[in-house]
């Protein structure tokens, strides 16, 4: 039973009053004022005969009146199970939390499982909770569609199951997924929905990204509560192993200090650190310490580029030391070999460098810390491929400048290699115009009928004009600063004539029109055809600036193993996990392709991104295509935001438009909720009508008795 | 003589003040033919033997030519006599269980003899009081000032308690020539304190006149049942069955009404006892067997 308005129970009260009134000592009623008291003493107080209870009947009568009267005033009603539930909607929360990599540190995580526990406590059956962890992706552990009450659920136990992963905090993508859960809930209910909150348990990292919410419009009625977890004041550094292009693009280290050898390293320092000096180390995979250590010195909140001496080959991670928070003190990093690349020219040198195309190719400085360009010639053959027996690893010779006419039976070896990933570079100078042999010899390699070549009868000189800059070997040539390509005349060269069906690519053309470099794909590799020599006694473009980036373009991109020498956490893997391509975690577990599906869902909360997800450490991990072929290495890190664990301001998500808790205002509208609910039922029940008339006919009945007496005892006093 | 005073309840029923003193001193003039007291007030005072230094102007030829002795006669003194008229104005005097209160009873008694004393071309001063002189007017014998004398006396006093020290005290400190102070109160306040000022204003020479004025009701203590009785001066209250405090009342009473009397009496101070049923008049007549009995009519210096 509960009461609308139980102030007024207060009423009740003037039950005691006839009854004290009774009982206290009366004193007479009238004073007498006299002119002094000098000659009186105080009489001892009587206790008077009124001062017992006289009419036992008429007093029981007049306080159950009062009572009655006080109760009715105070409106009772009952709330029984059913009224509850008929007026109540459920409230629909979300329980998020953080289980990214920067949960580790502390005792964040047993915070977390604490702070679940306490708002768990705040459940009733009606609510309808779900619970979600976040790293890079959020993972629902129990839906809304759960059948357990929540009030009785062991929320804490559903959390202690999971643990914190590797990867970074996308705090923006949880919250709009929690918000979407809930809205997608209220739908498939078909309910109007309650109170919608998410409760959002996590260290709230600056680093956590929030983009998401950029484009997402956060629902008027879905309300925020931050759950801050703290850590002591500690430092936490963090340590990064870069790529040498990192370092020419981002921290102005030029080319030079590049050549210095040695790895830059960038160790950054949280804003509310509190030691400033570390040291850095090189592990092998074993986690023994190699080389030697580095101290560094970073201010709080800075960060600094340092050159680690050029670790060990078999150094697989640098370690910093020094901070309280080691989860991201390890940056795990493939240490480059040096490889050895070999451009093949086949062709006949002339004494006169003038006149030599090799003698200007052997001058082009290809090399970098990763690989070494060497330039061989060969003589052509008869009878032997320039190859060998074997066709080359397109790896070990990207290149192959053709000059001569090979011969018949040999050109299958060139076509092979071009399938498998090579380039040949036919350079058709004035020499080889002329050779009747190479018109029919490069329709059978190319595979183009058509193709037609003679020399240009014009006497002026040609320039390039009509570059494909979005070709590999024109794109570093871009930017309008050096695409001037009117310095490089060409004094001879031939007029290409290609069927139209062919396939040909026509990466630069003459000014008269003519194609000047032609590109022929032919499935992994690449067919080029240069219209002039470079030599200077046909050109200038060997004596220009532009001939080495060029040449480097035919060698082909980076190397696939480049490609993945650091990736981060949750980061795509920018290459397709084809089909019996095996992953070798640093743990040693072997991940075969293509995936169970299953295994899929089970790792991943939403389908897709499941290669992202199977990485799912840092480490070294190894790869290979199929079982025959070698492993490629590459190393996963932390993903460096992850590192910034200082606390983030919660006015930044509410410029995205998220909606925090107000809790006075909550409290409030729960009161006024509750009284309005109250007021209904209680409407709908009236007892209040049953007290008063039981309340008059009381009164009534204590009229009738007390008559009575008076008539039967006129003269006795009440 | 009786029959010619006139009842203070109908005297009481006159609003003005100054005509109730009229009414009273006209009144008692006209009983004073028949006054036994008749003849006593002469202006002749003594003779006394010549002594070298008096003035010869003073000798008595006539009781020479008779004796052979050379008298000086001498006669009443030719200023009048200073008379002081200190009235309590406190809470007690507030109670009356007459139609009047003792105050205003107080209040017509020293105008009466106001108006008496200034028809006698008395001086006539007023101290009003209650824990504390409220009003102070010199005796002086001039037109007006039994006008004024009558203002301040109906002024009704704020003042709670009775106090008679300080009264006494401050007419001690002021008045410097000897003359006539008649004290008008309940005397409701412990004795020995106006003991010891009484005597102080003895020694100073002058003479007092002590009119108490009780209403019966005080006396008999006439509280019929029980009740709560409030002090009018403290506002303390307490229960009283009158069955069974009546004898000590009357007892405790009796004996601070004969400390009083006997401390007037050690002093030769002239106590009288006036209740506030009997007729004003009264007072005139202690005034005069005041002066009587003290030796000390008009002329005493």
């Amino acid at each position: 039973m509960s009461l609308l308005a139980p102030f007024f129970v207060l009423g009740a009260l003037a039950i005691g009053l006839p009854i004290l009134f009774h009982l206290v000592r009366r004193e007479p009623k009238n004073k007498i004022p006299f002119s002094s008291l000098l000659f009186l003493d105080p009489s001892p107080a009587r206790i008077s005969r009124r001062s017992r209870l006289d009419n036992w009947l008429l007093l029981l009568l007049r306080a159950l009146a009062l009572l009655f009267i006080a109760a009715a005033f105070a409106r009772p009603f009952w709330r029984s199970s059913d009224s509850v539930a008929a007026v109540a909607n459920p409230n629909y929360t979300v329980l998020l939390v953080d289980r990214s990599a920067s949960m580790k540190c502390g005792d964040l995580w047993e915070q977390a499982i604490q702070r679940v526990q306490t708002q768990s406590a705040l459940f009733t059956s009606a609510d309808k909770v779900s619970l979600i962890v976040y790293d890079s992706q959020p993972l629902v552990l129990r839906g809304f569609e759960h059948g357990d009450s929540p009030a009785s659920s062991n929320w804490s136990d559903v959390l202690a199951e999971t643990k914190p992963t590797w990867f970074g905090s996308n705090l923006g993508d949880a919250l709009v997924f929690a918000s979407e859960s809930i809205e997608e809930s209220i739908r498939n209910d078909n309910d109007e929905g309650g109170k919608r909150s998410v409760i959002v348990v996590s260290d709230f990292q600056s680093g956590s990204q929030l983009g998401r919410l950029q484009s997402y419009q956060w629902p008027i009625a879905t309300n925020v509560r931050w759950e801050q977890l703290a850590l002591p004041p500690g430092t936490n550094a963090t340590v990064y192993a870069m790529q040498d292009r990192d370092t020419d693009d981002a921290e102005g280290l030029n080319v030079t200090e590049r050549d210095r050898g040695g790895i830059p390293v960038r160790v950054t320092n949280a804003a509310n650190s509190t030691s400033s000096v570390f040291r850095l180390n090189w592990k092998d995979a074993a986690g023994n310490n190699v080389g030697e250590s580095l101290q560094v010195a970073v201010p709080p909140g800075a960060s600094k580029v340092v050159r680690a001496a050029q670790p060990p080959n078999d150094a697989t991670a640098i370690e910093l030391f020094g901070d309280e928070y080691g989860f991201d003190n390890t940056c795990f990093t493939i240490v480059p070999k040096a490889s050895e690349q070999k451009i093949l020219f086949v062709g006949t040198d002339t004494d006169d460098p003038r006149d030599s195309l090799l003698y200007y190719l052997q001058r082009v400085n290809l090399d970098s810390p990763q690989r070494t360009v060497i330039v061989e010639a060969k003589e052509p053959s008869e009878t032997e491929s320039p190859f060998g027996e074997l066709v080359p690893d397109s790896q070990d010779v990207p290149l192959v400048v053709l000059h001569s006419i090979p011969a018949a039976n040999v050109r299958i070896a060139y076509q092979n290699y071009v399938r498998s990933g090579g380039h040949v570079l036919l350079v058709l100078d004035s020499e080889m115009v002329e050779n009747s042999a190479t018109v029919p010899m490069i329709r059978e390699l190319v595979d183009d009928s058509l193709f037609n070549l003679q020399m240009n009868e014009s006497k002026d000189y040609s320039l390039l004009t009509r570059i494909d800059f979005t070709s590999s070997l024109f794109s570093a040539f871009a930017d309008a600063r050096f695409s001037d390509f009117s310095k490089i005349q060409f004094w001879k060269h031939g007029t290409i004539e290609t069927g139209d069906k062919s396939g040909w690519l026509t990466l630069a053309s003459f000014d008269d029109r003519q194609p000047a470099l032609l590109q022929k794909p032919l499935e992994k590799g690449d067919w080029f055809v240069m219209a002039a020599g470079w030599q200077p006694t046909e050109s200038q473009l060997a004596l220009s600036t532009k001939f080495v980036p060029i040449i480097a373009g035919m060698l082909g991109g980076a190397a696939p193993g480049d490609q993945l020498a650091s990736r981060e956490l949750g980061q795509a893997m920018g290459w397709e996990a084809q089909d019996s391509a095996i992953l070798i975690k640093p743990n040693g577990d072997e991940v075969r392709f293509p995936l169970d599906q299953d295994a899929t869902t089970q790792t991943d909360g939403r389908s897709g991104q499941s290669l992202a997800r199977i990485v799912d450490a840092p480490g070294i991990y190894r790869w290979r295509l199929a079982e025959e072929t070698e492993h490629q290495s590459f190393a996963v890190n932390l993903p460096p935001s992850e590192s910034e664990i200082d606390p983030l301001d919660p006015s930044v998500l509410e410029q995205w438009g998220v909606r925090f808790t107000d809790d006075q205002k909550e409290a409030r509208q729960v009161t006024s909720d509750r009284l309005k609910r109250d007021g209904e039922i209680e409407q709908g029940q009236q007892w209040w009508r049953v007290l008063l008339l039981a309340a008059l006919g009381i009164i009534g009945l204590e009229t009738f008795i007390s008559g009575r007496r008076k008539s039967a005892a006129p003269a006795t006093p009440n | 003589m009786t029959t010619a005073k006139i009842d203070p309840a109908a005297l009481m029923r006159i609003r003005n003040l100054q005509l109730r003193a009229k009414r009273v001193v006209e009144g008692f003039y006209n009983g004073l033919h028949r006054s036994p007291y008749h003849g006593f007030s002469v202006e002749f005072s003594q003779y006394r033997p010549y002594t070298e230094g008096d003035d010869p102007k003073g000798i008595d030829w006539k009781l020479y030519a008779r004796t052979d002795r050379y008298h000086i006669k001498q006669f009443e003194d030719e200023t009048s006599r200073r008379c002081y008229l200190a009235v309590d104005q406190s809470r007690s005097m507030a109670y009356g269980s007459l139609a009047y209160d003792k105050a205003e009873y107080a209040r017509t008694v020293a105008a009466t003899l106001a108006y008496f004393l200034t028809q006698q071309r008395d001086s006539v001063g007023l101290i009003t009081f209650a824990d504390d002189v409220t009003d102070f007017i010199p005796s002086r014998h001039r037109p007006g000032h039994f006008r004024r004398i009558l203002v301040s006396l109906e002024k009704s006093s704020q003042a709670t308690s009775t106090s008679v020290v300080k009264p006494l005290e401050k007419i001690a400190s002021t008045v410097r020539r000897r003359g006539l102070i008649i004290l008008i109160s309940d005397f409701l306040a412990p004795v020995d304190a106006l003991r010891r000022h009484l005597s102080h204003l003895r020694g100073r020479g002058h003479e007092v006149m002590v009119l108490r004025i009780l209403d019966p009701a005080e006396i008999s203590f006439s509280i019929q049942e029980s009740t709560v009785v409030q002090d009018l001066e403290s506002g303390r209250e307490i229960f009283v069955d009158p069955g069974s405090v009546k004898d000590s009342y009357q007892q405790k009473f009796k004996e601070h009404a004969e400390q009083i009397v006997a401390a007037c009496n050690a002093l030769g101070v002239r106590q009288s006892i006036m209740m506030t049923n009997t007729p004003i008049e009264n007072a005139l007549f202690e005034l005069i067997s005041t002066s009587v009995h003290s030796g000390t009519g008009r002329g005493a210096r």
